[in-house]
């Protein structure tokens, strides 16, 4: 039993930098987070703030509802793989594993025992002999998981422990990593800045821009219903499409003008309620890729746009659209797609549509804390 | 606005053969890719084209003349490489006209051919600055300038974006593909990421162990691999490859119940390659021929989602659209239609017969 | 590489037809050689040169009182008379024993006292970079200027005896540096005051060296200060230490200036070193062939220690058998 509780958690370096800026944040037990966002987002002092490696500012860090802020990293009992995974580089793989059992007293058969299975698991027993500086990366990386696993800690921290891999070991790790969580059965608190890892591995992701919280909640919730432009444009490769434009109504419906690629009529409930809540007409109009549907020719109401590129990624193709200044991608679940007019229409369903505020770029129609998410903390 | 050609061009370091026999004819105007794993020859196949290392046999040509032999300087052939290899004390502009000044232009023309290029490339407003005030992809793209302002015959690119972090890669790599596009100039691009050799070159070259295993447009080399290793690169996530034997005319998987007739083809072991995204799942028994199956794992990706299943010991990956339900240990119906099939040679993993 | 450093490289090279060899590669070789070449004779004529006249030298009676310039020495050649000589020299032997204990006091004091100065200067504490600084101090204070201090410090009437008085409330007149077992006493303090700043610098320096990450893991898997120091800090700072304890061991055998002005070696030669036994054996004996033949002796046992030094410190750790793996 391990639930993480982060309240109003804060860090500053120096007088002007907000690492971190009041973080809540609760980590269900058992469960698999997610910290994402780009480099310098605040989430790696956010995890070594968890560990203890660094002292918050100000906030609270509570493990099972006990405040751990003042206790040493030494007492917090958490796992911890760092991005670099931190191997003992002057002790062999066998000492690296015995490291923690050793410092924690346990007795030389136990040590033994338990060094034996986790190698075991880890799938490194016939490394065990060797020096850890003559390893791969690969190895290195299940060595820091099992160095860390063997003290059983009820807490996981990970930090892009996969960045360093090669991509199809990447790729067979992401899952590795999700049944060794089954297995482990521990809360496990994942950094990355790879939205690919993210939605795959976690229950639940936070994403994080400047030392603020954009939005938790599960890679759906996340995927379909991004709190604000950052989020959308961060989640999804490629990124939802953003396209400036225009809100005003004539003859009494709602239409949304988009330059020179023409203007839409609104029908969606929840599209025309969140146009209701603009403040202004400039809005951003927001759009996964994949439910844009490019035709030939049609009598329903879209966007004229040019094809300008193709660019097959093997199962999907992305097509790169554009008119006047209006430039949006649309992605098709077919291989090799060329069959495209030069001039074609662009299909949006509003039911997958959503509108920004064009300044603050926060979703319209939902208030900031439901769309972060905070309810759930 | 050049050919580039290797006729049977070897380069050993030792006993080791960084490119081995290798005959290659990038066409004018071309985006050519040379994609492979790390130290499998393809930097190396720059290097022949540059006149940075010669061939110990072979022909090196440009425009079907025979360079082989002659200085690098003297090739006229603009190059990008990883590290980008800017001069860190002098500014963008600088760094730009360095090719020009050191080929003793007149001064007069340097600084407005510098600023034609860095408008195509749009960092015009960036020339005063120093490459430490620039970011990766600006970085990236002065020197793609400097290569650029030569006007050479050809470009060469030594995976010019690795370093870039994974949305910017996205965009860059569009970028290029308009600048080749409009430029029309032949352009070799070397890269070990297999996404961006498929977006955007017009031919892919799969390289392994300094010899050329395919040549063909991303399309051919995707649908139409010749060698189980080139289905193996290319595609994410990978190609489902199950082990199995030709007997009597029909594949035999082991380990799991599949049979699909081949005939005509020699006995023995043989593999059965079949993308992410063809394999469907269903309810189980819901129609004849589906194999039994388990969800092992479920990554939702947002725009498609990737599915492990296990039938039995083996773990296949199957590639869907949207966002489906399934949960850890659900059972399923495994279609896996010999029509999208390809087969491989057991021993040496060349291509008996391709998918429909 | 850019067009630019192409061109640059390849100006001056032939063209090597069907060479496995690139220009650009041999041309390299050739300008490294070249490049190379004024280093080597510059070492002939600093190393070389005056080695090969000591050798000369040692092998005479020779002595500048002779009114010959060094090359006439042949004259007086003795053959190893010199050599023979200086093994039975006690007061050659009585400066070597002491100047080794000198070595076997001082070095591991100031190692003990730099090693913890090292470990309390990792942590962060309110006027660090002052005390910082004043630690430093005494290693770039001239040595002559260190000796002259503790000369007077350590005098029958002077600062030390007070302090004594002061904290026993006895009536403290030592005198010091006439003692027989005293003044040896009073140099080591100078000697090791002056030189733990080096040795705190070098560990510092070491201890900053050792990975963070590392450190912080261990810590995070439950490890206390004692053992982080002991199963990571300590096996990691491995090489450093051995050179911070060739550097002061090999200064150590050298110290002279503090000692000179201390005590001029005495009372007696209580606490005359090697170098202070050669400083009095050349200006004040005018033994020069004796010197230079003690001088060769010394060169080559350290030479000896030495490598047997470095062949310790580089052996390979066993590898693992591949046929394991």
């Amino acid at each position: 039993m391990a639930e993480i509780r982060l309240e109003g958690l804060t860090k500053r370096f120096g007088k002007h930098v907000l690492a971190v800026n009041s973080l809540d944040l609760l980590i269900p037990d058992k469960e698999f987070v997610a910290l994402l966002g780009p480099s310098g987002c605040g989430k790696t002092t956010t995890m070594n703030m968890i560990a203890g490696i660094e002292q918050p500012t100000g906030g609270k860090i509570l493990f099972d509802g006990a405040d751990v802020v003042r206790q040493a990293p030494e007492k917090r009992g958490v796992g911890f793989v760092f991005q670099n995974y931190a191997i003992f580089n002057h002790l062999s793989v066998y000492e690296n594993l015995a490291f923690g059992p050793k410092v924690q007293g346990w007795k030389a058969a136990e040590v033994d025992r338990k060094v034996k299975e986790m190698a075991e698991l880890m799938r490194l027993t016939d490394r065990l002999d060797w020096p850890s500086a003559k390893l791969s990366v690969n190895e290195l990386q299940k060595l820091a998981i099992g160095r860390s696993a063997i003290v059983e800690p009820t807490i996981f921290l990970l930090d892009e422990p996969l960045s360093n891999l090669d991509a199809a070991f990447r790729e067979f790790m992401r899952t590795e990593l999700k049944r060794i969580q089954h297995q482990l059965k521990q809360t496990m608190v994942y950094v990355t800045h790879d939205q690919i890892e993210a939605m795959s591995l976690a229950d639940r992701i936070a994403v994080m821009d400047l030392g603020n919280l954009q939005q938790y909640g599960t890679p759906a919730e996340i995927y379909n219903k991004p709190a604000n432009t950052f989020v959308a444009n961060f989640m999804g490769s490629p990124p939802m499409n953003l396209l400036d434009c225009r809100l005003f109504s004539e003859d009494g419906a709602m239409l949304l003008e988009l330059g020179d690629a023409g203007r839409l009529t609104l029908k969606d409930p929840a599209l025309l309620q969140a146009a209701q809540a603009a403040k202004r007409p400039e809005v951003i109009l927001g759009v996964r890729p994949e439910a844009v549907s490019v035709v030939d020719h049609t009598d329903e109401e879209g966007l004229d746009m040019v094809v300008d590129l193709l660019e097959p990624i093997g199962p999907r193709t992305i097509i790169h659209l554009r008119q006047g200044s209006a430039e949006m991608l649309a992605v098709e679940d077919k291989r090799f797609s060329s069959s495209h007019a030069a001039r074609v229409t662009a299909l949006l369903p509003q039911a997958e549509c959503h509108l920004f505020d064009a300044e603050s770029g926060w979703v319209l129609g939902r208030s900031p804390e439901s769309a972060v998410g905070r309810e759930a903390a | 606005m050049a050919t580039l050609e290797l006729v049977g061009a070897s380069k050993h370091y030792g006993t080791i053969a960084a490119v081995d026999s290798v005959d290659l004819r990038v066409e004018d105007n071309e985006f050519f890719c040379i994609f492979g794993p790390p130290s499998c020859g393809k930097t190396s196949i720059l290097k022949l084209f540059l006149g940075l290392i010669e061939p110990d046999r072979g022909q090196v040509l440009i425009d079907g003349e025979d360079v082989t032999h002659k200085r690098p300087r003297d090739r006229d052939l603009g190059m990008v490489f990883q590290n980008l290899a800017l001069f860190p004390h002098l500014t963008a502009g600088k760094n730009i006209a360095f090719p020009l000044e050191e080929r003793r232009w007149p001064k007069a023309e340097i600084a407005p051919r510098v600023e034609q290029v860095a408008k195509t490339l749009h960092i015009a407003p960036l020339l005063r600055k120093l490459p430490a005030q620039l970011s990766g992809g600006e970085r990236q793209r002065v020197a793609i300038a400097r290569a650029l302002v030569r006007n050479p015959k050809a470009y060469l690119m030594d995976e010019p974006i690795a370093a870039l972090d994974a949305r910017l890669r996205e965009t860059t790599r569009v970028e290029l593909k308009r600048l080749q596009r409009d430029l029309k100039h032949t352009l070799v691009y070397v890269t070990h990421d297999q996404e961006e050799a498929m977006s955007i070159a017009d031919r892919i070259a799969i390289m392994r162990d300094g010899r050329i295993v395919q040549v063909g447009t991303p399309e051919a080399v995707y649908n139409r691999p010749a060698t189980r290793f080139v289905a193996e690169m290319v595609g994410s996530p990978r190609i489902n490859l199950l082990e199995g034997n030709l007997a009597a005319g029909r594949f035999e998987a082991a380990g799991l119940p599949l049979s699909l007739a081949f005939e005509g083809l020699p006995e023995g072991p043989a593999t059965i390659a079949i993308r992410p995204e063809d394999l469907a799942l269903h309810a189980p028994g819901a129609e004849p021929g589906l194999v039994d199956a388990e969800i092992y794992e479920v990554e939702p990706l947002g725009g498609h989602t990737v599915v492990d299943v296990a039938v039995g010991e083996t773990l296949l990956r199957a590639h869907l659209s949207g966002q489906p339900d399934y949960r850890p240990g659900e059972a399923v119906g495994l279609r896996i239609a010999q029509q999208h099939c390809h087969l491989f040679d057991g021993k040496d993993g060349r291509v008996l017969a391709h998918a429909a | 590489m850019t067009a630019a450093s192409e061109t640059k490289a390849q100006a001056q090279a032939p063209e090597a037809k069907g060479a496995a060899v690139s220009p650009m590669e041999k041309e390299g070789k050739r300008l490294g050689n070249l490049m190379a070449l004024p280093a080597q004779l510059l070492l002939v004529f600093i190393v070389v040169f005056p080695l090969l006249m000591q050798v000369y030298v040692s092998t005479t009676w020779w002595s500048p009182l002779d009114g010959d310039p060094w090359y006439m020495a042949y004259l007086s050649w003795n053959w190893f008379d010199n050599y023979a000589y200086l093994f039975e020299d006690p007061r050659l032997w009585s400066s070597i024993w002491r100047t080794f204990l000198i070595v076997i006091v001082c070095v591991p004091a100031q190692f003990f006292i730099g090693m913890g100065l090292a470990i309390l200067f990792m942590d962060r504490f309110p006027g660090k970079t002052i005390f910082y600084t004043i630690l430093l101090t005494p290693m770039m204070v001239v040595p002559a200027v260190v000796g002259y201090m503790f000369y007077i410090m350590f005098q029958q009437t002077g600062p030390i005896n007070d302090l004594i008085a002061g904290l026993t409330g006895l009536d403290a007149e030592i005198n010091w540096l006439n003692d027989i077992n005293l003044a040896m006493v009073a140099v080591m303090i100078a000697e090791i005051w002056q030189w733990t700043p080096l040795m705190f610098l070098i560990l510092l320096a070491g201890l900053s060296g050792v990975p963070e990450d590392q450190m912080r893991a261990a810590r995070l898997l439950g490890a206390n200060a004692w053992q982080r120091f002991w199963r990571i800090a300590l096996p990691k700072m491995k090489t450093v230490i051995i050179i911070a304890l060739v550097i002061r061991t090999v200064e150590c055998l050298k110290v002279f200036d503090t000692i000179f002005i201390m005590t001029k070696g005495g009372p007696g030669v209580q606490t005359e070193s090697i170098s202070l036994f050669l400083y009095k054996a050349t200006f004040q004996d005018l033994e020069w062939s004796y010197v230079a033949s003690i001088g060769l002796f010394i060169l080559v046992s350290l030479s000896v220690l030495a490598g047997f030094g470095i062949w310790y410190m580089s052996r390979q750790p066993k590898e693992p058998e591949a046929g394991r793996g």
